[in-house]
């Protein structure tokens, strides 16, 4: 395996976190599709009413944030806050997800309608990870921040990572990695930010209530 | 999970507002479609591969598969501007495949006429090209209701003796691209679609729980 030549000059190349129909065969597509459907019904059982417009919002922030590009080592990686997402929706994050993905394949034409399943599960399992890391209680806050925003990225991307590699690629996957790990840093510090700013809220709005 | 209240909301609503106008500061945004454009002209055929104006596929792998085969026929690499060019030696439809081993891969058909071959064969009998034009350009993809009009400018400009895709300049500035819908109404589009399910699912969870609530009484 060698690293990828740098980009030319003037010239951005972007790597997604999408897989992009074409690259799995349909039986696993199919299949993926299935267990996303199974999995959205699971997180759905027993919802609440507030966890609705909570989930909206977030599967919101979801579909914008893969639009902000930041320049890495020559090349350009899209924000994804799968981290922030789990801390925010905990089990229910995969249907905010799902539907994000969705709206992205049929508006902005990233990855595929048929390998959706697919990039759901692998990007739901980063927020499923992300969220069981925020709910480990014996940890500082600020660790398990930064910690499940971290994992938000870097799961979904090991995950593809397998999926190329099965499906034959060898050159791209470590450069891949090392820019992903540089947006797999920001996350956490984007996540951290965000408990940060939420905790802070949390507490005013509990004082101003007592008043 | 946190339990703010309605401030989960609000810091949410922060941060989206905070997304979108980094998208707007952003320099670089993508569609991650391949866009394609084709020329034949005997006794080659081109291909460009692109993102957008500004971002061509450069340095793709690049399969071609002969009409009615599944087995490679040629492969190799785009250059830095996206072409890729090859010698097809049958009529027929031949599908280029393009793959840029960052996650995107499309592919593309050229569409070769029996005429072409004969003006590969026989390059005399292309003396008079403006007898004999059988080169085509077509913008797919990102022009699919004006494939005459394209056509019909190329076969101007080559007259003329202009490079290959005499149209790039005009299909890549505006015209075609711009065609399509807007980026920012995209995103209008697609966070409206969110908020309107989450709304829809919002009342009917409302209700459900108000007619529970009326029956338990």
């Amino acid at each position: 395996l060698k690293l990828n030549d740098p980009a030319p000059a003037g010239n951005i190349y972007i790597i997604t976190m999408h897989i992009s129909d074409g690259i799995l065969s349909p039986g696993i597509c199919v299949a993926a599709h299935v267990v996303s459907v199974g999995w959205i019904y699971l997180s759905g059982r027993n919802i609440s009413l507030e966890d609705i417009p909570r989930m909206g919002m977030t599967g919101a922030a979801l579909f914008v944030a893969s639009l902000i590009h930041f320049p890495v080592a020559g090349t350009s990686v899209h924000l994804s806050l799968f981290g922030i997402a789990g801390i925010m929706l905990g089990k229910r994050a995969f249907p905010a997800i799902y539907t994000a993905l969705l709206l992205q394949a049929l508006i902005f034409q990233h990855g595929g309608l048929l390998v959706l399943g697919v990039n759901a599960l692998n990007m739901g399992a980063g927020a499923l990870l992300a969220w069981l890391i925020w709910e480990i209680g014996k940890l500082p806050e600020s660790f398990r921040a930064l910690m499940a925003g971290f994992t938000g990225v870097i799961v979904p991307v090991a995950m593809m990572a397998v999926a190329f590699h099965i499906s034959g690629y060898g050159r791209g996957i470590f450069y891949l990695f090392s820019a992903y790990l540089i947006l797999a840093i920001i996350e956490a510090l984007l996540s951290l930010s965000s408990v940060k700013l939420l905790s802070r809220i949390t507490i005013q709005h509990e004082s101003a209530m007592k008043k | 999970m946190i339990d703010a209240g309605s401030n989960t909301f609000g810091m949410i609503r922060t941060i989206i507002i905070g997304l979108i106008l980094m998208y707007f500061f952003s320099a670089t945004t993508h569609a991650h479609r391949i866009l394609f454009e084709t020329v034949e002209r005997p006794p080659a055929a081109t291909i460009k591969a692109y993102f957008s104006r500004t971002s061509p596929l450069a340095d793709a792998a690049v399969t071609v598969l002969a009409p009615g085969s599944d087995q490679p026929w040629q492969t190799g690499r785009t250059d830095k501007a996206g072409h890729f060019t090859f010698l097809p030696d049958q009529a027929g439809d031949w599908v280029i495949r393009v793959d840029d081993e960052r996650g995107h891969v499309g592919s593309t058909t050229v569409h070769i006429t029996e005429d072409f071959l004969h003006l590969s064969r026989h390059p005399a009998a292309d003396n008079n090209r403006e007898a004999h034009q059988v080169g085509s350009a077509v913008v797919r993809e990102a022009d699919n209701g004006d494939l005459k009009e394209t056509a019909k400018s190329i076969e101007k400009n080559s007259q003329h003796g202009d490079e290959a895709f005499p149209h790039t300049e005009k299909a890549l500035t505006g015209k075609n691209i711009d065609r399509e819908i807007p980026l920012t109404y995209r995103i209008i589009l697609g966070l409206a679609i969110i908020f309107g399910i989450a709304g829809f699912l919002y009342g009917w969870k409302a209700r459900q729980n108000l007619k529970n609530a009326n029956s338990a009484h």
